[in-house]
């Protein structure tokens, strides 16, 4: 089954530099008591649309998701 | 060959309760359905009594077609002179008979596709919906969690981010990565996960309070390869973060390249 991926995060993916800093972001959100609130970072990504600027927020849990 | 007439008809009148209940789950098993026998039986009938009233009330209708109890009855019947009169009546109708069925069965099996996919577009199954009760599908934990359907439409996250600690070597080691994919076995169980962008630490280098953020970069390692395939069984625990990601408007290459 596909997993939840937005257009904009596939874009994201495919583009290597925007992507290597996605994973570093992601990659220091690891760090326990240290987290920032809320936390994101920007990223540029250059897709087939040219070039976008995204910002990256990790969300809370849906209120009563399963 | 004895056949016995009775089930037979008692089979084909309620097999669109079965086609409708079976179309209408989504559940995250393919093999056996523990469901409990009395509930999967009672439900299945409910279905096929909705499912004759909507077509014998399309076939007066439409066609002006009405149903005979007593038919039925004679045909279910064990009286075999009762059962001889009644399968001559329906001799007699048969091309109207089997079009009736063959078109419900058609019906019970192609209908709940489209019901599914119209719950799942319309998010009435979503944990804080007020049909969540009729139209969740509550055999499919899985789904909700990593699918994110249980967010609002306005917070819907862009993608799932999995951390996992994988016991190697006898070694605890964190495993992070972006979810593309996930499989279940025959059980119901996830089975599998398919993550991209990964990277992998022991777990024995947490980082110490003090430590700066930069040292990020050598604590973990990226994974090469467009794929990474992690067995939900090796997984000791699974994190799941959701990531939301808001474009700005389109700009020009100046923009800084770092992350902020």
């Amino acid at each position: 089954m596909k997993a939840l991926k937005s257009k904009l995060a596939s874009e994201l993916l495919a583009d290597p530099a925007a992507s290597e800093q996605l994973r570093r972001f992601l990659v220091n959100r690891e760090v326990s008591g240290q987290r920032r609130s809320p936390s994101s970072g920007a990223f540029v990504v250059r897709g087939k649309d040219g070039v976008v600027r995204v910002e990256a927020t990790i969300v809370p849990k849906a209120a009563k998701a399963a | 060959m004895n056949v016995a007439f009775p089930t037979l008809i008692l089979f084909l009148v309620l097999l669109p309760g079965f086609l409708l209940r079976n179309g209408l789950k989504r559940a995250e098993r393919s093999s056996v359905d523990f469901s409990p026998f009395g509930q999967v039986v009672a439900t299945a009938v409910l279905w096929a009594v909705v499912a004759h009233l909507a077509w014998m009330g399309l076939s007066y209708s439409c066609f002006s077609r009405a149903f005979e109890p007593s038919v039925l009855m004679h045909l279910l019947s064990s009286v075999p002179a009762s059962q001889t009169k009644a399968a001559q009546a329906v001799g007699e109708q048969f091309t109207w008979i089997a079009f009736y069925f063959v078109s419900l069965f058609a019906a019970s099996a192609i209908l709940p596709i489209f019901a599914r996919r119209a719950i799942s577009t319309y998010r009435l199954d979503r944990a804080d919906s007020r049909w969540s009760g009729i139209f969740r599908f509550h055999d499919a934990p899985w789904y909700y969690l990593l699918s994110g359907v249980d967010f609002p439409e306005e917070e819907q996250p862009d993608l799932v981010f999995i951390s996992a600690i994988v016991e190697v070597a006898k070694e605890a080691v964190l495993y992070v990565g972006v979810l593309d994919d996930f499989y279940f076995d025959s059980d119901g169980q996830l089975d599998r996960l398919i993550l991209q962008n990964v990277s992998r630490r022991p777990l024995a280098k947490d980082k110490a309070s003090t430590q700066v953020e930069g040292a990020d970069k050598e604590r973990f390692y990226p994974i090469d390869g467009d794929y990474f395939v992690l067995r939900y069984s090796e997984a000791v625990t699974l994190n799941v973060q959701y990531v939301k990601l808001t474009a700005a408007l389109p700009q020009d290459d100046s923009l800084p390249d770092e992350t902020v």
